[in-house]
């Protein structure tokens, strides 16, 4: 054992029987302290059921994990947070309900006079957390206000708190702007220079360079590759993580594939298909105008905060705005509206979330009954009964998206990147009832999750997409992603438009990325 | 789904070990206590039909309580439902003999009658739920609740019958029966109706789209609302599992009993939780699972009578039951909430 080892784990093996995959297979790790290790793969590789097994919340079939050299128990979340190992999930753990601080002291309440649940120590000590960390969260606010962002914030602080040694986190700049990003990766470097060892599951190669200086490669389970950062390019680790390699181009900048359409002109033809009027996104903004019209994909970019989750509740239907409207079709969104349109009758009117377990997959049902939700009335009685018909259509949606995975298996099956490939699978139609040829699109953080090679067929999908006419409304907090693939860019600072232009590559992206922050001050 | 199905059978099993003991330790006669509880009720053709008779009520409450759960409305007013379904059924009986009609049409008659109540009073929950946000689970028992109290009231009160020693309606007349099947034991076209409605709900569940609708919006109500699921589909959820509740009540109104009295449900719409929790709201399961209460039922029923153990164990082992699969049920759920949160890379 090496004298500054600080956690080791050998022969682990996991195998799932519902899906039949061995998603980890005799894997060995050690972290030393201070260690920014990296572990990446594609999706599916195994990643994040080797940080759940850390975790303790994952039994694993074999396998010893060890802290500082004491085994500790497998499949126990108190034994390895005892350990010193802390874990942020890809898929929040939050209680909604419940507010920041007292998500961070679930289970662990401070006492008033050993007996009582002090509220006062439990807001204190968050609070202080928060401030040591340089987290900018009120303790007070519910976790279900919290942005995406300020979430991942209260899951970091969590499992600081728990004392952890080593901080295990799971994808946690999948629904991150880059600034959040570069905040949290200061943060995480700080951390590490407190002694502390970080463990990065991820599949963003810039990410992988920007932060760690160990890696370790999972490929179908199994351990490819385990060393310095330095020692391979990102071309090579490309390749290692998957079978078939994707091109040059598509690892781009370590995620993003620019494509051949990020600089195409805006064109302003056709009429607009989405229009959002005089909504108003955060408590005291001007009145938001929006529109997108047929053939044009509008990317909006905001920090967690401005406004971004409350423009997808808008732009969706499902929250009905208190000022303003929607209009899909150049016609007002009501509840009926919207759900036969849902149904694709006679506008297609897809969705992608950005909040997928809530929103975008039931968990415990299959997964063709999940990509089947929007076309449940094409299919007639026999169809339900016999079933055949249903698999066909459901394997032709998830061949279109590269999903593999058991029809009959149950979602919550899945990895974070599958389920990402399933809710596109069954957004990303373009057909609605024949001759209408009409879609609109609301996609959030239409990429989260998803590695490389996938990230390039939605990519290629949406474009496609938009090329067939349909309006397409992306909103993400990454601007690389914006700009990969919009006609038009927007920015959202607090609750209005900073800025909006066609999209123009790189001076784009810069322009966006002052207007998020509130740079730019030249609000259109 | 197989470690659930798993660990009902071994509760089922260790139901009916707590019973056997149970009827050791209870009885002076402890092997002619396990004789009478495990084979009386299989030991004559009478005996069986009458278990199969008690079954059809109970299985139509909880082949509601089936579909309820399943659009993830904990309809906790089957009791109820049942009561307001025995009220209707007899009154339209009676009406139907005031008019002098009897056989098929004035049966169906008095059936329907019990499902729309039935069906009704649920429907008082969907709407303050989807009204006012009301939750099913506490309106559909208080509105059950309430409903008991009225349906004793109006037949003890002024619906009794005032020639009658008992505090019930007046008896309703041969021709509006359920024709006994194998006389002279009670099974009547209950069971076989109870059958072809489990069929209904079976095929419903399974082999149309609105099952598919009913079980997305009962797994993720936020899901089924984004992908344009009707909310309606969980209130026409709550309409059909009080309407089968009414005609559980309606059979035991055109049973053997022939009459509504107080306090006649008897508790058959809670035991049709159970069966629902026991066969994992699913309508295939129901059936088993109704008959196995029955059993437990029919057994301590023959227990008590041939072997001195306590009326009240029937009550004692349908409550070991229901403990012991709804521990069972609680078991599994800390590992789909883990199966939820999975994500791996």
């Amino acid at each position: 054992m090496s004298p500054v080892e600080l956690l080791s784990c050998e022969g682990i093996s996991k195998y799932f029987r519902d899906t039949t995959t061995l998603a980890n297979d005799l894997i060995d790790l050690q972290v030393a302290a201070g260690e920014r290790r990296a572990i990446i793969g594609e999706n599916g590789a195994g990643k994040s059921t080797l940080g759940r097994i850390l975790a303790g919340l994952a039994m694993p079939d074999s396998g010893k994990i060890r802290v500082r050299g004491a085994s500790i128990e497998s499949g126990s979340v108190r034994a390895a947070e005892a350990a010193g190992i802390g874990f942020v999930p890809q898929v929040s753990l939050l209680a909604g309900e419940l507010t920041a601080a007292e998500n961070i002291a679930l289970g662990r309440e401070p006492r008033a006079m050993g007996l009582f649940v002090s509220r006062r120590k439990t807001y204190v000590e968050a609070a202080l957390l928060f401030e040591r960390f340089g987290l900018s969260i009120d303790p007070e606010a519910p976790v279900s206000s919290l942005s995406a962002a300020e979430r991942r914030g209260v899951e970091i602080a969590r499992a600081l708190a728990r004392g952890g040694e080593v901080l295990i986190l799971d994808e946690p700049t999948s629904i991150l702007s880059e600034i959040e990003s570069e905040r949290l990766f200061g943060l995480l470097g700080r951390l590490t220079e407190e002694g502390k060892a970080i463990i990065l599951i991820t599949h963003r190669l810039a990410e992988v360079r920007r932060f760690a200086d160990k890696l370790t490669v999972l490929r179908q389970g199994r351990v490819v590759a385990d060393e310095s950062v330095e020692q391979r390019s990102e071309e090579e680790l490309s390749r290692l993580m998957a079978r078939d390699a994707p091109s040059r181009e598509a690892v781009g900048k370590g995620c993003r594939p620019p494509t051949e359409n990020a600089a195409r002109p805006c064109e302003p033809r056709l009429e607009p298909m989405l229009e959002l009027r005089d909504v108003v996104l955060v408590r005291g903004a001007k009145p938001l105008r929006l529109s997108v019209r047929r053939g044009e994909v509008l990317g909006v970019a905001a920090l967690a905060g401005n406004g971004l989750g409350r423009l997808e509740d808008y732009a969706s239907g499902l929250v009905k705005p208190r000022s303003g409207e929607l209009l899909i079709a150049q016609s007002p969104l009501d509840e009926a509206r919207r759900r036969r349109l849902r149904q694709g009758l006679p506008t297609r009117f897809g969705y992608v979330p950005s909040d997928r377990e809530a929103r975008g997959l039931c968990l415990h049902a299959s997964v063709r009954d999940n990509l089947l939700a929007l076309r449940l009335r094409e299919f007639r009685g026999r169809d339900y009964l016999g079933g055949r018909l249903r698999d066909n259509a459901a394997l032709e949606a998830a061949s279109g998206v590269g999903l593999v995975a058991g029809l009959r298996s149950s979602v919550a099956s899945l990895s974070g990147g599958t389920r990402q490939r399933l809710v596109l699978g069954r957004e990303l139609r373009a057909d609605g009832e024949p001759g209408s040829g009409a879609s609109v699109f609301v996609l959030a953080e239409p990429l989260q999750g998803l590695d490389l090679a996938a990230q390039a067929l939605v990519l290629e999908l949406i474009r496609g997409l938009a090329d067939d006419g349909a309006a397409i409304l992306l909103l993400d907090s990454n601007v690389e992603e914006i700009v990969a693939i919009a006609d038009r860019a927007a920015a959202l600072y607090r609750g209005e438009i900073a800025y909006e232009g066609p999209n123009e590559g790189e001076s784009t992206s810069k322009r966006l990325m002052s207007a998020i922050t509130g740079a730019a001050g030249s609000a259109v | 789904m197989k470690g659930r199905a798993r660990a009902r059978i071994v509760a089922l099993a260790s139901s009916l070990a707590f019973a056997a003991i149970y009827a050791l330790v209870a009885s002076s006669d402890p092997m002619g206590a396990l004789y009478a509880f495990f084979v009386s009720p299989f030991a004559s053709s009478y005996a069986f039909y009458s278990l199969l008779e008690s079954s059809a009520s109970l299985l139509c409450c909880a082949l509601g309580a089936c579909l309820a759960f399943r659009a993830g409305a904990f309809n906790l007013g089957g009791e109820g439902q049942a009561a307001v379904g025995t009220l209707a059924a007899a009154l339209v009986a009676l009406a139907c003999t005031g008019g002098g009609l009897s056989g098929a049409p004035a049966i169906s008659a008095a059936i329907v009658a019990a499902a729309i109540a039935g069906g009704a009073l649920a429907l008082f929950s969907a709407v303050a739920e989807e009204k006012a946000g009301a939750q099913v689970m506490l309106t559909s028992f208080l509105f059950g609740q309430a409903a008991i109290i009225g349906v004793n009231w109006a037949v003890g009160g002024p619906l009794k019958d005032p020639s009658a020693n008992l505090l019930g309606m007046a008896a309703i007349s041969e021709g509006l029966r359920l024709p006994l099947l194998a006389p002279p034991s009670p099974l009547s076209l209950a069971f076989p109706i109870s059958l072809a409605l489990a069929a209904a709900v079976i095929f419903f569940t399974r082999g149309t789209r609105a099952g598919v609708e009913q079980r997305l919006l009962g797994k993720n109500r936020l899901f089924a609302r984004a992908v344009g699921i009707s909310p309606q589909t969980g209130a026409w959820s709550m309409v059909a599992s009080g309407a089968l509740a009414g005609i559980g009540g309606s059979f035991l109104v055109l049973g053997q009993t022939a009459r509504a009295v107080k306090d006649m449900t008897g508790g058959i719409g809670w035991n049709g939780l159970a069966v629902a929790l026991i066969a994992g709201s699913d309508g295939l399961g129901a059936l088993p699972a109704a008959l196995f209460f029955s059993w437990l039922d029919s057994g301590a029923r023959q227990a008590s009578i041939l072997a001195d153990l306590s009326p009240d164990a029937s009550a004692v082992m349908k409550g070991i039951a229901l403990f012991l699969i709804t521990a069972a049920s609680l078991g599994s759920r800390p590992r789909a909430k883990a199966l939820q949160a999975r994500g791996k890379a």
